[in-house]
């Protein structure tokens, strides 16, 4: 006798299947209406295709028009019309400074710097020194908080200017404004320190929510009994059992990624689905009837999945276990793929931007997945390996009896664990960048052992309340666990080829990509499959827009790396680079300076220094370098490839300049410059530049220091010279294109300029 | 046709909409094959598909009036032979063998939960049996498990399907015996062995109404010897007629 869920699912009744698919048709069709009319049609005309092809859909379709339209409307109200939308778009209008009164709607998170930041309710808003509100609705915002310490459910009120949040600077960095926007928040407030905010009330919260928060801070601290903090161990035990990873050290979930083991982070459907068989299994055990245990256990089941921060995975498992234990109470069982569709559809109906959210896409496709192909997979590789069928069981000896029951769990592991691997492939692809090989693998270790991390953080926890030294020794047992998890998750990482970054087929012509680091300088030239960078900014640089730029262009080994000057901002970010890519070629000035962290990279890293001043050589296939200055701490470097020409200029010092001024004019001249204005001679500059003639300059501009922030006037004075420039705090990354046709130098930001570099638009530079 | 109350006018549309909702996120499927069924289909229609259906076989026409028992080419039934019986009858509702045979197993064993409503179901086959025509029932009674047996378990299969059996007939379920001792579970044991097994098992849970006719309910019946000493406990107190069906007769 088959069992439900081992009936092809296109045999099965899966209604909520075609209401998930109606919804989903809906909200993208009300989404694309905001970007183009065009897209909504398209998905409207799929929609309509798909309903189709499904024959016996026909009498549901009154059903499905109705989701349909129910869906695009509410998408509408959420996304299109939002007051959070409307309100941002009206202080766009009215810039000015507003006194703003409102509820701290989340947990707030503290950066590096010691700022908090967190979404507000907003109550109230007026201008500033006026006593009129203009609006009192419930208008999320972000705010960047300065003054006293606060905590969710405070109220607040603050002094401040709206902002819209700021768009992604670089290539392949996280678009922090969308990500905003699909939490409902549209503009943010940055407050003052020398005007701070003040608290006037506390507690005004959700109660459930603030008694979450409390109940994760208490789980938190008897997680960390006996344990060092912070540490790597420390922050997988607290991410595996509670979701939290913004306590573990910098970098490190990296190898979770490369080996597709970030799952473990997520508190997911494994986590929710070993808390509801324990409550089962305790109601049970004190003989509560069945409907009690039930009743019991779902919202017991919620007020897990909110300590842990209402993850979209956990949402997904604890409205699946729900359906699940319901259906014990009215003796009924879904199919499951008609449970997950269900799920899903009712989260849509929650909350519509939940579909644009990577938690959501991955938890839902990894799990179709495994429920449509897991089972096929398992039976093929038990195929491999099993009892004749036509042999009685009682002829098989006690060794092939064993043999064969392991090669079953095995099978049963290596099937939910190949099917999960293709369920994240295309989000992992979409979101990362990137295939792990190595995911198949570290997921069939990872994942038990990370069982092993739940169950003994869950009987800390259960132990913590009484006695701090048996969940100590619990946290020490996990210590073994967990340590072995890492090893065997940086052992995977580690594997030649386990994971491979993909990213858009390269341009048949050499791009360089000047990125904005603010102040720090890097840029990645790509010519074809070839990558060549020159300087590696700082670390935090690395971390935060290098390393995705790489990853988002497919980068997987990097040629060249020339260092134009030894300091950390030059040369901060390689340890980064390091540990992710393959260097071919590092290429140090001959002198490590005084910088700490430049000496501690020349005596650690291997690598080799620049040839004799003024000597030309083959960086990349068709792209030659020239180096001067190669004695010192700092290098001019003269690159040409596809006919353009860029001089990169480190230093602005009159030393430096000096030493440019001897050479001669055909081995000064560029089409583009780059060179940080900030602090430099306008006169020296200027001289230098008659003599280079470029057509364009690039400047990083620092967000500290007055030398790091050029002044107003270079606009006027570089255009009266014919040079266009780019500002980097205007232009973000700029991106040089060497087709030979059409060569540009455009800026990412769309507020920046953009230059054609062919000799009949020298005339015409200017905004875009 | 009767006029509705204001009470059921509210809560009809209410039930249709439960059950619409039920129908939804609890789509009707085969609970032997798991293929998809009609929404609108009814009684063993709304649980199986017809091909399952047709291979859900009933009792064998040669059988013992009083025990079920197969009795092709036999003029006695060797079940029966030299046998006291305290009940009047025991009425299957079908063979334990095939799909059947699975379902109570996942049942039973799996504590799969959600084959009570399938069983359940066929069990309303054997009210339609020419034994039990024209009878009427005060109660109907589940055979009890040890409370042990039960928290291993985590319910009682017969308990559920005389609750089933209960809200589609309309003849009140009544939990009159109680399992005192936990005995050992039956299958592989022969007649006289089951029987020993049993003795001094069940007592009365509560007094019986006098002149009671019952209606006797579990899973399986193999001998018969379960359902004869429960039928023995209410007989010495008191009941009038008893009578049990259960859902196949192994």
């Amino acid at each position: 006798m088959k069992a439900a869920d081992a009936v092809s699912p296109f045999r099965q009744r899966l209604p909520f299947a075609g209401l998930l698919l109606a919804a989903i048709a809906g909200i993208l069709f009300s989404d694309g209406l905001s970007v183009s009319p065009i897209h909504s049609w398209i998905t409207l005309g799929c929609f309509v295709l798909i309903l189709g092809c499904c024959g016996s859909a026909g009498r549901s379709i009154p059903a499905l028009g109705i989701t349909f339209a129910a869906f695009a409307l509410i998408h509408a109200w959420d996304w299109n019309a939002s007051p959070s939308r409307r309100i941002a778009e009206w202080w766009d209008r009215h810039p000015g400074e507003y006194e703003v009164r409102g509820v701290v709607a989340q947990e707030p998170h503290s950066s590096p710097s010691g700022t908090l930041s967190f979404a507000l309710r907003i109550e109230s808003i007026a201008p500033a020194g006026e006593e009129k509100t203009i609006a009192a609705s419930p208008i999320r915002v972000m705010v960047h908080w300065s003054g006293d310490a606060v905590e969710y459910g405070d109220q607040v009120s603050f002094r401040a200017v709206p902002s819209r949040p700021e768009p992604p600077r670089n290539p392949g960095s996280m678009d922090y404004p969308a990500w905003l926007a699909r939490h409902g928040i549209f503009t943010q407030f940055r407050l003052d320190p020398s005007v701070p905010g003040h608290m006037i009330s506390q507690g005004l919260g959700n109660p459930l929510v603030r008694f979450s928060i409390m109940a994760r801070h208490w789980a938190e601290q008897i997680l960390g009994i006996d344990l060092e903090k912070p540490s790597a161990v420390l922050g997988a035990i607290q991410g595996i059992c509670l979701g939290v990873t913004e306590n573990a050290p910098e970098g490190f979930t990296e190898e979770f990624r490369f080996t597709g083991t970030m799952h473990l982070f997520a508190v997911s459907g494994l986590h929710v689905g070993m808390v509801a068989v324990i409550l089962w299994f305790f109601f049970q055990l004190i003989r509560l009837p069945r409907v009690w245990s039930v009743a019991a256990s779902i919202p017991s089941l919620f007020l897990y999945v909110s300590v842990t921060g209402f993850k979209d995975g956990s949402l997904r498992a604890a409205t699946m276990a729900s359906l699940f234990l319901l259906g014990l109470a009215f003796f009924r069982r879904s199919p499951p793929v008609n449970t997950l569709a269900a799920a899903a559809f009712l989260q849509l109906a929650a909350d519509t931007n939940s579909l644009f959210s990577a938690g959501w896409q991955f938890s839902y496709s990894v799990v179709l997945a495994i429920l449509l192909l897991a089972s096929p997979i398992r039976h093929r590789i038990v195929t491999w390996h099993c009892a004749d069928p036509f042999l009685p069981p009682r002829l098989l000896t006690h060794p092939e009896r064993i043999r064969f029951a392991i090669w079953a769990e095995f099978a049963a592991l290596a099937s939910v664990s190949f099917a999960a691997w293709i369920g994240s492939l295309l989000p992992t692809l979409v979101y990362f960048h990137l295939i792990s090989f190595s995911a198949l693998g570290a997921n069939l270790a990872a994942v038990p052992l990370a069982f092993g991390v739940l169950s003994l953080g869950m009987l800390s926890l259960l132990t913590g309340g009484i006695s701090a030294w048996v969940a100590g020794a619990f946290n020490n047992a996990n210590w073994l666990v967990t340590k072995l998890l890492l090893l065997t998750v940086q052992g995977s990482a580690l594997l030649p080829g386990g994971h491979w970054f993909i990213g858009p087929p390269p341009k048949p012509y050499p791009v360089i990509t000047f990125l904005d680091l603010r102040g720090a300088s890097c840029a990645v030239i790509r010519n074809g499959f070839c990558t060549t960078m020159i300087d590696a900014g700082r670390k935090r640089d690395a971390e935060r827009s290098i390393l995705p730029m790489l990853e988002s262009a497919g980068v997987n080994r990097i040629g060249s790396l020339l260092v134009t000057r030894s300091d950390a901002s030059h040369l901060g970010g390689i340890p980064s680079l390091r540990r992710d890519f393959r260097i071919r070629d590092l290429v140090l000035p001959s002198d490590p300076g005084k910088s700490p962290s430049a000496r501690a990279i020349f005596s650690s890293q291997v690598h080799s220094t620049y040839p004799k001043s003024g000597t030309q050589w083959e960086v990349s296939p068709e792209i030659l370098a020239r180096s001067f200055l190669a004695e010192g701490d700092a290098v001019t470097l003269r690159l040409c490839m596809a006919g353009v020409t860029v001089l990169w200029v480190t230093r602005t010092d009159d030393a430096a300049l000096a030493h440019l001024e001897v050479l001669a004019p055909e081995d000064l001249r560029a089409d583009l410059v780059v060179m940080p204005l900030g602090g430099a001679r306008m006169e020296t500059v200027c001289a230098l530049l008659r003599r280079i003639a470029p057509r364009a300059l690039i400047t990083p501009v620092g967000g500290f220091g007055r030398n790091s922030i050029p002044s107003q006037e270079w606009t006027g004075v570089l255009g009266d010279l014919g040079v266009t420039l780019f500002r980097q705090d205007q232009t973000g990354a700029v991106i040089l294109s060497g087709d030979p046709k059409n060569p540009t130098i455009r800026s990412w930001l769309p507020a920046g300029p953009e230059l054609k570099l062919n000799p009949e638009n020298r005339e015409k530079p200017g905004p875009r | 046709m009767p006029e509705q109350s204001e009470g059921e006018r509210i809560l009809s549309p209410m039930r249709r909409l439960g059950g619409i909702l039920l129908d939804l996120f609890y789509p009707p499927h085969c609970s032997l094959c798991g293929c998809r069924i009609e929404a609108e289909a009814e009684g063993e229609g709304a649980v199986f598909c017809e091909p399952c259906l047709a291979d859900i076989l009933p009792p064998p026409e040669h059988r013992c009036p009083l025990c079920s028992h197969p009795m092709a080419g036999l003029m006695l039934c060797p079940n029966c032979d030299g046998r006291h019986w305290h009940l009047e009858t025991i009425v299957p509702s079908c063979r334990y063998e095939g799909g059947v045979r699975g379902m109570i197993q996942r049942f039973k064993y799996g504590r799969d939960i959600a084959m009570a409503r399938p069983l359940g179901t066929l069990l309303l086959r054997a009210l339609r049996d020419s034994r039990l025509e024209g009878k009427t029932f005060d109660a109907v009674v589940p055979v009890p498990l040890h409370p042990k047996r039960e928290r291993e378990r985590g319910f009682n299969q017969a308990d559920l399907l005389a609750r089933l059996l209960s809200r589609s007939t309309g003849i009140p379920k009544q939990d009159l015996l109680k399992r005192t001792r936990p005995t050992a579970q039956q299958a592989g044991f022969d007649r006289s062995h089951r029987m020993e097994n049993l003795r001094g098992a069940f007592v009365l849970r509560q007094q019986l109404p006098p002149d009671a006719s019952i209606l006797l309910i579990d899973d399986v019946s193999t001998t018969g010897a379960t359902l004869d000493a429960c039928a023995a406990v209410l007989k010495e107190e008191g009941a009038a007629e008893i009578a049990a069906v259960v859902v196949a007769r192994g």
